[in-house]
């Protein structure tokens, strides 16, 4: 144990049964708290707390166990305030607890009492988290702010109240982009000196090699990553390709690629309540109606990895229209196989342009015109651009390996705070 | 000379405060001055309080000045303090149900210590107590179960009634009202009250003129004495339609007839004397007199530091819990960018307008800060729905109707102060209220702030137009950008500003009233 730190062991904890993105995020992290602490002869020792009966242990966790990473299962548990302060009380602690009701995990052993520290892998906590331990929150972004469709209407205002209380009552806030810790300060309401900014990894490991040439169609074409949630922004981007098309005579074809994209295009079937979310139903409506998005339009669906590698590998460049979030990795993803990007201009996007040396153009999200006019200006641009790239070299050094050490200081900094 | 201050403000409207109570205190204190000057002030018995106050804010003493106002209280306005009073601190479901609790826990606590005594005389005088005790509250508590009864289920029936039937209720009410407040019952009281106002101060004989602030009180006209009149302005002329209601016309034949009944007018600009009382009411030039605002600034805030103001703030917060969004508690100001505008929410005020730039600030150009406003956004429906629409109800905060040091806090911590009004009587004294505490602002290029900014490029800096949206965002984003150069652009301004002290306007003031008075 190096002189000095405070922190013997830490738990992550997902606290919504997570795939994907958070869940990579979450073993990330984990395995940087193992890897950097042992860098400073520290040797915190890691384990990762996930919702019970979610997940395969052996398989979904198999990399954490080779690091040695102990993954646990854990309940949410509903407490009320009385409860709360007698814990609060039992550690010698006076809390100033407002709310009803609260919520400890519950893992039938200990409760994950023995972590100097939990660091909890996004705010989405339902209820408030009773102080049992001082926390961490891993705030991925406020898309909310700019966005407020992504929940219900009649959630507004209210529906993310428990995710700012998190923030509010954590040690420490952590962020990856500044804008985000910016929001993390002006709409969260949390210190500047509780907001931390960790650094941004890109993990190119799980990458597979991809052949320059498709198999699939010789037209030349761009790539869309997206989703079916609204802050991807679908209505003002199939308008700004109908302008592409139509208006400004645009030659590329375009794929559209992502987990449930299949929801967008109108001639697949869906389940009622889905047709039914007026953003979907609406950009169904809207391809529907056009011609021309049924011949230069292709919905892939969720794709391997090898596919989609070799998509992004043959691809013009890829697109990235939406509104607002804390930006993303397809960018670089891209880059990694030699296709530039155009992406909506907000923070975020330009934060990892900058950070991962991507050129890119950008673009107004909410301008359909401007959308259209960058998707033409794009033909001529790419090859300028394909040039400017970084290599593999380069977008490796943004590795999880290579931000350990900083990211175990930064958890160091703030257990002494 | 013996000067008359009439004053006709209704229950609550003579507010410390405010511009104008310290613009009588500075009339009140230069004219006591002047050995041969003796000052009397007429108000209603409601506003004896607020006179008294006043003058104790300002350190003058009530010795000095002679107080006549109105015996008791209208009855009707006694039972609305009342109920006014009661409504303001209703307990909550929840705080009804900790104090259960805390009473039942007592209680048990009682029987607890009862049940574990070793002593039988205790223990057999205990069961006494609580048989009695059964026997004596079980009539009552019968009765209060039925009673207890009978209440929700006539409430539930009346919930059952107002689905079915609210909305021909609620039409019902609403034209009702209409009817109702039509006749203005508030207006009718206070006019009763004035006519007796006057009818008393009419009984001090030697009073040689009035000055009377306001030009909402025709019932002047019935004074002894000649009468100088604060003309503030006439915003009806400006905005015809926002105030074109029976309200709107109502007051503006008070404010006709309170003119004709004046023999001299004061009122702070040269556009409102030439526009709204020359050209609109045909009042002769010779007899108004333009006296501009003195400086008006936050010395509450003054000598605070950023943490000073920080914890004056999130005091209130914490205090003004139960009225203000549960989003705010717990909501940490301290590196919070703000842009803050202090003002009520009037038609005029254009914080729509605002609260739209502020939307495209925020998310077309990812500016994460927010935007405070003193008015009551609920006063306005449109404003309201505009904020709900949006989403926006976490970044456009009202904290409405807070103490001048928590003003003189968020002037101090707030980025930028902007006013977009598209009228205002005088130079907006938002100006000096923020740069008195280090704030730059933006204002609107309105004719009382051409009147003052002689600088091209000051007035091109710091003001935009205020129907063009556009130019509303370039100035705040240059503003914000540029702060410090802002702040210190702007230092001249100030600087002319402060030399013009409350002093020096009072005896301006003064110098009218002698005048009319002797001629």
């Amino acid at each position: 144990m190096g002189p000095g730190s405070l922190l013997k062991h830490i738990t992550v904890i997902l606290p919504i049964a997570y795939r994907g993105g958070s869940l990579r995020v979450a073993k990330t992290i984990a395995r940087m708290i193992k890897k950097g602490s042992a860098e400073a002869d520290d040797n915190c020792g890691v384990r990762l707390a996930v919702i019970q009966g979610k997940y395969d242990l052996q398989s979904d966790f198999r990399d954490l166990h080779e690091d040695e990473i102990e993954v646990r299962e854990f309940e949410w548990e509903r407490i009320e305030q009385q409860k709360a302060e007698n814990i609060a009380f039992i550690q010698g602690q006076r809390a100033d607890l407002y709310a009803a009701e609260y919520q400890i995990p519950v893992d039938g052993i200990n409760n994950l009492i023995d972590s100097d520290l939990w660091f909890i892998v996004s705010d989405r906590l339902e209820l408030p988290l009773a102080p049992v331990k001082p926390f961490v929150v891993f705030a991925t972004d406020y898309i909310q702010r700019y966005v407020p469709e992504i929940f219900p209407r009649d959630g507004w205002g209210t529906v993310d109240m428990p995710f700012l209380t998190a923030a509010r009552m954590a040690k420490a806030v952590v962020v990856t982009t500044p804008q985000t810790r910016m929001d993390a300060i002006s709409y969260a309401g949390v210190p500047a000196s509780k907001v931390h900014l960790a650094p941004m990894d890109f993990d190119p490991t799980w990458m597979p090699e991809a052949l320059k040439e498709d198999l699939e169609d010789d037209q030349p074409y761009f790539v869309w990553p997206t989703n079916p949630t609204q802050h991807k922004n679908h209505i003002r981007a199939f308008e700004a390709l109908a302008a592409y098309y139509r208006k400004f005579d645009g030659k590329l074809n375009v794929r559209v690629t992502g987990a449930n994209t299949h929801w967008l295009n109108p001639l697949q079937k869906i389940e009622r309540w889905i047709a039914e979310i007026d953003h979907i139903a609406e950009t169904r409506k809207l391809v529907s109606r056009s011609s021309v998005f049924k011949d230069r339009v292709r919905f892939m669906g969720e794709l391997s990895d090898d596919l989609y590698a070799q998509m992004l590998a043959n691809a013009e460049f890829l697109w990235h229209p939406t509104i607002y979030d804390n930006g993303t990795f397809a960018v670089a993803e891209a880059a990694w196989y030699g296709c530039p990007s155009l992406s909506s201009g907000y923070p975020q996007m330009r934060y990892i342009g900058e950070r991962f040396s991507i050129p890119m153009e950008f673009f107004s999200a909410r301008s359909v015109d401007e959308m259209a006019r960058a998707l033409k200006a794009m033909e001529e641009k790419t090859p300028a651009l394909r040039k400017g790239l970084p290599d593999r070299v380069s977008l490796s050094q943004h590795s999880w390996e290579h931000h350990a050490f900083e990211y175990w200081g930064l958890l160091k900094g703030i257990a002494a705070q | 000379m013996k000067l008359g201050i009439f004053l006709g403000y209704g229950p609550r409207q003579l507010d410390p405060h405010q511009g104008i109570s310290r613009l009588i205190t500075f009339i009140v204190k230069g004219a006591l001055k002047s050995p041969d000057t003796r000052i009397m002030i007429a108000g209603s018995g409601w506003i004896k309080d607020g006179i008294n106050e006043i003058l104790d804010d300002a350190g003058i003493p009530r010795s000095s000045v002679e107080i006549v106002t109105t015996r008791g209280e209208p009855l009707a306005l006694k039972i609305y303090e009342g109920v006014r009073k009661l409504r303001l601190r209703p307990p909550t479901a929840r705080r009804r149900r900790r104090l259960a609790l805390r009473a039942i826990s007592k209680a048990t606590e009682v029987v607890s210590d009862w049940l574990g005594t070793a002593n039988p005389v205790v223990f057999v005088a205990g069961l006494a107590a609580f048989s009695l005790l059964a026997i004596v509250a079980a009539i009552p508590a019968a009765i209060l179960l039925v009673l207890l009864g009978v209440f929700y289920a006539a409430r539930a029936a009346w919930r059952r009634f107002f689905r079915r039937y609210g909305h021909l209720i609620n039409r019902t009410y609403r034209a009702l009202f209409k009817v109702v407040m039509a006749v203005e019952p508030t207006e009718r009281i206070r006019e009763r009250e004035l006519h007796r106002l006057v009818k008393l101060a009419n009984r001090q004989k030697d009073i040689n003129v009035w000055y009377v602030p306001s030009m909402f009180w025709p019932e002047v006209a019935k004074l002894r004495g000649k009468v100088v009149m604060g003309a503030p302005d006439i915003v009806f002329y400006e905005f015809p339609v926002q105030f074109g209601d029976e309200s709107g016309r109502r007051a503006l034949k008070r404010i006709s007839g309170s003119l004709a009944a004046a023999d001299h007018l004061i009122c702070y600009s040269e556009h409102v004397k030439q526009k709204h009382l020359v050209q609109m009411n045909g009042v002769s030039p010779k007899r108004i007199s333009v006296i501009r605002h003195g400086i008006v600034d936050m010395k509450a805030a003054e000598e605070y530091s950023r943490q000073d103001a920080l914890d004056v703030l999130h005091a209130y917060i914490e205090k003004s819990r139960r009225k203000l969004p549960d989003y705010l508690h717990r909501f940490r100001f301290d590196d919070v960018d703000f842009l803050f505008y202090s003002s009520q929410i009037r038609p005029y005020k254009n914080v729509e307008a605002l609260a739209r730039v502020y939307e495209k600030l925020l998310r077309e150009r990812y500016r994460p800060l927010k935007l405070i406003l003193t008015g009551n956004i609920h006063s306005n429906k449109r404003l309201q729905d505009f904020i709900r629409s949006q989403g926006l109800e976490r970044d456009i905060l009202s904290l409405h109707s807070v103490p001048n040091s928590v003003l003189g806090a968020l002037y101090k911590l707030a980025a930028l102060s902007v006013t977009p009004t598209q009228f205002e009587g005088g130079f907006p004294f938002t100006f000096s209220e923020a740069y008195s505490v280090g704030t730059p602002s933006v204002m609107s290029r309105i004719p009382v702030v051409t009147e003052m900014i002689d600088d091209p490029a000051l007035l091109d800096r710091m003001t935009f137009l205020p129907h063009d949206q556009e130019d509303m965002l370039r100035k705040i984003v240059w503003g914000l950008d540029n702060r410090d150069e802002l702040l210190r652009l702007q230092g001249p301004l100030y600087e002319q500003l402060s030399e013009r002290s409350w002093g020096t306007v009072a005896s301006e003031y003064l110098d009218v009233i002698k005048a009319v008075a002797s001629g």
